[in-house]
């Protein structure tokens, strides 16, 4: 799945529609934030709550690519390992 | 103990918060240094019962840390120590801990253990250190924070609004770390699965850890805009005791500072003690003993405060339930009454009698079960005295604050959603409006400024005033940054009341620096929102050196509303009253059209532009012809305007029915109504309706 | 779901109630779950800035209920609003919470029991659009029935009008 340039709580909603639709898919989901320009704290909430509710489940999620906003604002809100961005390019 | 207990929790909570407010309350009496001992029983009894009560059901760490409490109130109560300015501090910022504690408790939330091991740290030290050293006049020093080779650790827990009201935890990081070197923990335990997650909820709570020669204002002012949307702690912790809970606290000079922290030994101390005497422990020997529980007491207490008053406890939703059906019961009556003026014969004066019987009773019914949900606005008014006593504190101002009529009743959903407005517009008037004293008594005023808030009745709204005696607001100062904003030309030439609204403008802030009281401008753009958003208007008055006042108009439910009803072609709708200044004919001659595009016509010597319903809403009218209709003039936002409809209706009270239930918010529409008929009618909001006009025009 | 379930719709396929209804010469059906209920027509009270499909909203039962007009949704003729028009009540699940609404249809046929393994997919339009809130397609008394999932249909547009209208629609392509 490509996020979108911007993830913030206007479109929190589709997202989350998305991500849910994601839930359960049974291969690896890879997320793509590497057009991501703009992401607020809503958005990275549900991402982060996405990756936790895989993990839980034991199926896996990978990042394809993450941009340079996205990544600094992870790591501002002390989300990078409960996202593991750390293993994706940037 | 075989008895289920879970069954007394809310009664506990219930009067554990009570109690909280009223300990509150004392110790803001409490005077330093002369401390009435009355009072101080009270704040004693009241962490004694709440001590006892989590005991007996089981909540250890609020029974862990109202024992250090005692322990440090007994030693007040004894005279062994004196009540200091700091004493004051910490037992106000346990009265928050323990509200936080039992909030969560009662919510099945994890409690804040850092900030509630910090505090009892704090009460340790304080008790720790009348023993080591006697003399209780020395003690305020020696717990300032130590040196500079500390840090900060910021505590933030925002709720979940935060980010539905604009704010970013993200912005607020980014500015914090520009601040010095930060580490950010994040705590996501009460994130929920996904698919349970509210996307514009935020689960998310930070600790920060700041390095660096940082004040406290500027870690404050980050956090300003989200005031009041969440918990903030910040403390100074050196770099020894930054990890509190694995240290050992120095200076163990009792037994009660070797208590470990929250800890199942208590649970089962308590339990094994539970038959035991449920006098308080006296003096300072006993405070090593773990917190007695009192298992008779605490329920016998909960039934008698409730025999005490003669009222029960409803929850919301059972009323809220009752008011959907009263609701639903006046529509029924408003159609069959319409029904009833249909007929004739014999027995239609009969019919007509009742339903004329009906309507009253109606009526009454409607009002009973409104005033259920109708609570004094003294549950608001009393935070003030403690954040004005805070904030006063921390400016460095001298600040009386004067409440009246706090018996004022307004509805349950109201009151909830004008405590923010409200506190704004005090802090607003204790940081701008009121000077320091020198420049006070310089001005011939006394040195303490008054801050005034009061409550009244006024017809079917509610007015709360909130009013200061400090220089007022400063026109000059606001005319000059309207023009440098470009927010009006410079010779525009206003009247006063014009240039007081341009303070509710988005971003305007009059103080010449920022503070971190009330910070950058946030405020009156949201205060007017806020208002408005329970259909409500805000005005200001101001006279220079005397002080200003603002007057917020509310009302008194969001159940009901009355309003005019206007027909546009084969429309209704139905325009609240509280935004209606006049109706009236407009003649030919008094219309004019501003450079061939915008009509405006002249009403008490000011030209208002019209606002043609039919064309906002796009339905086909009766007439297009300005003479042949009526202007409804209207007021929104402070600005006038006239609604140009076919014909008015009539007045009458109509049930607000949302439409976001089901579709969404339209802008210029509040909410719908059903009619007499069945029929469904949109409400107008005038101010959205003034937003949208203004953007055609200008598009 | 129970086990005995799962066992069934891996070899038999699960069996459900299908409303069916008319729209021009087509016969559409919706999950029987989701209908609230069917009343006839009566005029609707116009709402501002709706998309021209919505037509306005209803009084059902002391709630404000919207009004979707499915022939103009899916661009077929316009017809007249009759006495003998239908409107289905029907709710959907968004991720706002349940939404009622209603829509208008020429008449209702039938409630039908439709076994999962009977429905055949929809075909690829191309480049006409999204079809995603088309379920499938199955056969019953020789009339071919279109499936619709009314929670892509209507419910998307639902949250959109409620959320801010102005927002980019995630794109949603699995990885």
């Amino acid at each position: 799945m490509v996020l979108q340039p911007e993830c913030t709580l206007a479109d929190a909603a589709e997202l989350k529609g998305a991500l849910c639709a994601l839930l359960a898919h049974e291969a690896t989901v890879t997320l793509d934030g590497a057009l991501v320009d703009r992401i607020d704290t809503a958005a990275l909430q549900l991402l982060a709550a996405f990756v936790r509710d895989r993990r839980l489940a034991g199926r896996a999620v990978e990042w394809r690519a993450v941009s340079r906003a996205m990544h600094s604002a992870a790591q501002l809100l002390g989300m990078g390992s409960m996202l593991s961005l750390s293993e994706a390019a940037q | 103990m075989t008895v289920d207990l879970t069954q007394f929790h809310d009664a506990f909570f219930e009067e554990s918060f009570e109690a909280l407010d009223a300990m509150e309350a004392a110790l803001l009496k409490l005077d330093i240094g002369a401390p009435d001992p009355e009072l101080i029983n009270t704040i004693f009894r009241v962490a004694h019962s709440i001590k006892g009560g989590s005991a007996t059901f089981g909540f250890t760490d609020i029974a862990s840390f109202t024992h250090s409490l005692e322990t440090l109130l007994d030693e007040l109560r004894s005279g062994a120590m004196a009540v200091t300015d700091q004493v004051s501090d910490v037992l106000l910022k346990s009265v928050d801990v323990m509200r936080a504690m039992l909030r969560a408790v009662q919510a099945k939330q994890p409690i804040d253990a850092q900030r509630v091991s910090d505090l009892q740290f704090d009460l340790e030290v304080i008790i720790a250190r009348k023993h080591a050293a006697p003399p209780p006049s020395a003690a305020p020093q020696a717990a300032a924070p130590q040196a500079a080779a500390a840090r900060w650790q910021v505590r933030f827990r925002p709720y979940r609004e935060l980010l539905a009201r604009g704010n970013d935890p993200l912005r607020m990081l980014r500015e914090l770390g520009e601040l010095g070197e930060m580490q950010v923990r994040i705590d996501a335990q009460s994130l929920p699965a996904l698919t349970d997650l509210q996307p514009q909820d935020c689960h998310l709570a930070w600790t920060i850890e700041l390095s660096g020669e940082v004040p406290e204002e500027a870690i404050r002012q980050v956090f300003d805009w989200a005031e009041g949307d969440c918990e903030l702690q910040i403390g100074r912790t050196a770099e020894a005791a930054a990890e509190p809970q694995v240290e050992q606290p120095p200076a163990p000079a009792t037994p009660a500072a070797t208590e470990p922290a929250p800890s199942e030994t208590v649970a089962a101390q308590a339990d094994s003690q539970a038959e035991g005497p449920p006098e308080a422990p006296a003096a300072t020997g006993a405070a090593a003993s773990a917190p007695r529980a009192e298992p008779a007491s605490k329920p016998e207490a909960a039934v008698s405060a409730h025999g005490d008053s003669g009222s029960i406890r409803v929850s919301v939703d059972k009323i809220d339930e009752l008011m959907n059906t009263v609701g639903e019961l006046v529509i029924t009556q408003a159609m069959l009454s319409q029904l009833g003026g249909q007929f004739d014969g014999p027995q239609a004066e009969q019919l007509r009698a009742g339903l004329a019987q009906l309507e009253r009773n109606m009526r009454e019914l409607q009002e009973s079960v409104m005033r259920v949900r109708m609570l004094p606005i003294s549950f608001v008014f009393s935070r003030f005295p403690r954040m004005v006593r805070d904030l006063a504190h921390r400016l460095g101002k001298q600040i009386e604050l004067k409440l009246t009529g706090e018996q004022t009743e307004l509805d349950k959903t109201v009151l909830e959603k004008i405590g923010d407005p409200l506190v704004h517009l005090v802090r607003n008037c204790i940081d701008h409006g009121i000077e320091p004293p020198e420049k006070r008594v310089a001005a011939g005023k006394p040195a303490a400024g008054t801050v005034h808030l009061d409550a009244t009745h006024r017809g079917g709204n509610i007015a709360v005033e909130v009013s200061d005696d400090g220089g007022g607001l400063d026109k000059e100062r606001i005319l000059a940054k309207a023009r440098a904003r470009g927010l009006i030309g410079a010779n525009d030439t206003l009247s006063d009341a014009e240039i007081y609204e341009l303070i509710f403008l988005p971003g305007f802030s009059t103080a010449e620096k920022t503070t971190d009281v009330s910070g950058r401008g946030v405020g009156m753009d949201v205060v007017r929102r806020n208002v408005k958003s329970l259909g409500g208007k805000i005005e200001v008055s101001s006279e220079a050196g005397r002080g200003s006042r603002f007057t917020i108009t509310l009302p008194l439910t969001l159940a009901i509303v009355d309003g005019q009803s206007v027909a546009v072609g084969s429309e209704t709708y139905i325009v609240p009253l509280i935004s209606i200044v006049e109706s009236m004919q407009l003649k030919n001659g008094n219309v004019s059209r501003l450079s061939g595009q915008a009509e405006v016509f002249s009403f008490r010597g000011d030209y208002l532009p019209i606002i043609r319903l039919h064309e906002v809403f796009g339905v086909e009218p009766h007439t297009r012809a300005l003479h042949e209709g009526l202007v409804v003039v209207a007021e929104g936002d402070g600005r006038r305007v006239g609604l140009f409809v076919d014909d008015l209706l009539g007045q009458q009270q109509v049930v607000i029915k949302s439409l976001e239930t089901n579709y969404g918010h339209i802008e210029g529409i509040s909410g719908a109504t059903i009619l007499g008929d069945g029929s469904v009618a949109l409400i107008l909001d005038v101010p959205g309706l003034i937003r949208v006009a203004s953007m055609r025009i200008a598009a | 779901m129970s086990a005995n379930a799962t066992v069934e719709q891996q070899h038999g396929g699960e069996s459900r109630q299908v409303l069916t209804f008319v729209l021009g010469n087509e016969t559409y059906g919706v999950d029987i779950l989701r209908v609230q209920e069917i009343r006839g027509w009566s005029a609707v009270t116009k709402i501002p800035h709706a998309p021209p499909h919505v037509l306005g909203v209803l009084n059902l039962r002391g709630s404000i209920v919207p009004i979707v007009d499915l022939r103009m949704r899916f661009a077929l003729e316009r017809a007249e609003y009759t006495a003998i028009t239908v409107i289905i009540v029907m709710s959907v699940v968004t991720s706002a919470g349940r939404r009622d609404f209603g829509v208008v249809v020429d008449g209702v046929s039938d409630v039908v029991d439709v076994n999962s393994a009977e429905v055949k997919p929809a075909p690829e339009l191309g480049a006409r659009g999204s079809t995603d809130y088309l379920l499938g397609l199955v056969s019953i008394a020789e009339r071919m029935v279109v499936l619709l999932d009314i929670d892509r249909l209507i419910g998307r547009e639902l949250t959109a009008i409620a959320g801010s209208e102005d927002g980019e629609p995630m794109a949603a392509d699995a990885a």
